[in-house]
């Protein structure tokens, strides 16, 4: 340890805390943390592989059995938007994983204490959190986008061999692509600001889980006992995302700018409520 | 320059700062000392924006560190906790706190440099010690070469030579003319950096002088032993002087010089089998300041004789 205080070799110019300046630590943290990296790479590992593995197996069901489509319940199977929909089913898991990361971008910072060296480089708060919904809408984006479109190489072959149409340019494969994406981006979202409001992984990751999966069961329940519900449990979380990419999965009754308005409440309700708070709590 | 004002914080119902006032100066070492729990790290959480004040306010060159534009230049800080993400190497923690501010790499491998971290620059963070921890709290405070360093119990953890090198450090920058403000628990330690010292218990500011003046302000102290103890009380009785008797033969003087007392005890022909100024040791007016304000007092007492 030099003993010298090293006097800076040039005066310094830096020192401006600007939201660029944050995204770009942001970015240098995440992607020297390993964790961000292994759910990225499983997000897209599980998305690709439950889509060959869809497109595999209705390929085959329909060869051995040519006339699944008279079947009732199987009249979409075959069509165009059935396997592209098919190629799409890991769509949930991408949500969740990508929820998860969104999670932890947020509840690292409080659980490992890092929170501290964050605020004080920009004490600012509600640009740290600008910064950080910048850098999970684009990751997960790109991710889901990166997957869609490498799921659809690897299922082309696949679903060629079975002579089911699978088209880039399709309306069907658009929706999966985009909507998808977006799908994505409200779960990571919803997880950045459950992460923020809990400040804990655990529980951060437990609650995202809840709003996909134990929130729809109960609206399920409340539905079948009640009248009045109805109109709520189609805004539920999971439907919204998965409606608009998977329609034929996932049929809905909304039109489409209310799926999205949908949408829209789920990530910026959250936020604004994680924002308030980021506000006005300490940071420890 | 640091100004806290009519600084509260309360927990609930629990006061951790009770309207503290004190500003700290530039171009000198001011020291924050105070036993555990006494409100430390709260007030110095509260100058740079990580807690809010229930009441008061406290300003950072002038403004509210909430609102600097540029923080890392004008503030530099180590707190108690680890505050990097243990997944992290302490050159991409750098990094990272270097590009929100928009500092060049160069500074991040200066202060690696600086505080000795070179060679573990790409091991995680995780794994350290204690003490690497602290250094590396003090290359992340020292990132934007700031104006003001606030150093919370910088010198936990750290071996006899990272002691002293923070001792240097603290030294010099206040020399460059920058704000120095330093916490700790150990009167021995203050005593060896600070200028300045500002003492805190249970929240309150108990002290706020140079340090000069916590080693002269008390008043001269003599154990003085004699067979005719009656009559030596009697010799030294005076405006100013208090008596207190320890034993028999055994008085404790407050007040007066030993060789006025010796002087005093020789006019009235008393014979004295000793003399013995007491030493008033910085550590002795720490305790006696802070004897009533301790927060976390060890239990150890002779009413319980087999102990537990």
């Amino acid at each position: 340890m030099s003993t010298e205080l090293a006097a800076p070799a040039a005066p310094r110019t830096g020192g401006k805390v600007t939201l660029g300046g944050v995204l770009r630590s942001e970015m240098i943290r995440f992607f020297s943390l390993n964790s961000t990296r292994i759910l990225i790479l499983v997000s897209m590992v599980v998305y690709i592989g439950i889509a060959a593995v869809g497109v595999w197996g209705v390929g085959s069901f329909l060869q051995s059995a040519p006339d699944a489509g008279q079947i009732p319940g199987t009249e979409s199977m075959g069509t165009a938007d059935f396997t592209v929909e098919t190629m799409a089913s890991g769509l949930m898991f991408s949500q969740l994983i990508l929820g998860v990361l969104g999670v932890l971008l947020f509840s690292g910072e409080f659980t490992t204490g890092s929170a501290v060296s964050t605020f004080l480089a920009s004490p600012q708060r509600l640009r740290v959190l600008a910064a950080k919904i910048i850098v999970i809408t684009g990751l997960s984006a790109v991710v889901q986008l990166v997957s869609t479109l490498a799921a659809y190489l690897v299922c082309r072959p696949l679903a060629e061999n079975y002579s089911l149409t699978l088209d880039l340019g399709g309306e069907a494969f658009q929706r999966v692509l985009w909507y998808g994406a977006l799908a994505v981006v409200m779960a990571s979202l919803l997880g950045l600001a459950l992460g923020l409001l809990l400040r804990n992984s655990a529980g951060g990751i437990t609650s995202l889980v809840a709003v996909f999966f134990v929130l729809p069961l109960i609206a399920q329940i409340l539905m079948a006992v009640t009248d009045w519900f109805k109109d709520y449990a189609r805004f539920m979380p999971d439907q919204l995302g998965l409606g608009l990419a998977l329609p034929l999965s996932y049929p809905s009754t909304l039109e489409s700018w209310q799926q999205l308005a949908g949408v829209a409440g789920w990530v910026l309700l959250p936020l604004l409520l994680a924002g308030i708070l980021l506000k006005s709590r300490d940071i420890k | 320059m640091i100004q806290v004002q009519e600084l509260t914080k309360n927990y609930g119902a629990k006061t951790v700062v009770d309207h503290a006032s004190f500003t700290v100066q530039p171009g000198i070492v001011t020291g924050f000392l105070g036993p555990n729990g006494a409100g430390k790290s709260t007030t110095m959480r509260m100058i740079v924006g990580l807690a809010n004040p229930t009441r008061g306010q406290v300003l950072v060159n002038g403004k509210n560190f909430k609102s600097s534009t540029h923080p890392l230049t004008e503030v530099g800080t180590l707190l108690e906790a680890k505050s990097v993400h243990k997944s992290l190497t302490p050159r991409s923690h750098l990094r990272a706190m270097a590009a929100t501010a928009g500092l060049g790499k160069s500074r991040v491998d200066e202060v690696l440099e600086l505080t000795g971290l070179g060679p573990v620059q790409r091991k995680k963070v995780g794994g350290f010690s204690l003490g690497m921890g602290q250094r590396l709290g003090i290359a992340t405070a020292l990132l934007g070469d700031p104006q003001v360093l606030i150093l919370d119990e910088p010198v936990n953890g750290l071996d006899p030579e990272g002691v002293a090198w923070i001792r240097n450090l603290a030294r010099q920058q206040a020399a460059a003319g920058k704000t120095v403000f330093i916490s700790s628990h150990l009167m021995s330690e203050m005593a060896q950096t600070a200028d300045h010292l500002i003492v805190i218990g249970k929240g309150r500011i108990m002290a706020d002088a140079p340090i000069s003046e916590f080693i002269d302000n008390g008043l001269a102290q003599t154990v003085v032993r004699a067979r005719d103890i009656e009559l030596l009380m009697n010799a030294l009785a005076a405006e100013g002087v208090q008596l207190r008797r320890l034993d028999a033969t055994t008085l404790e003087v407050t007040g007066p010089e030993s060789e006025d007392i010796g002087r005093r005890a020789l006019e009235a022909g008393i014979v004295l089998s000793e003399l013995r100024p007491l030493q008033r040791t910085l550590e002795d007016a720490y305790m006696e300041l802070t004897r009533d304000a301790i927060e976390y007092r060890s239990q150890v007492s002779n009413d319980n004789p087999a102990g537990k």
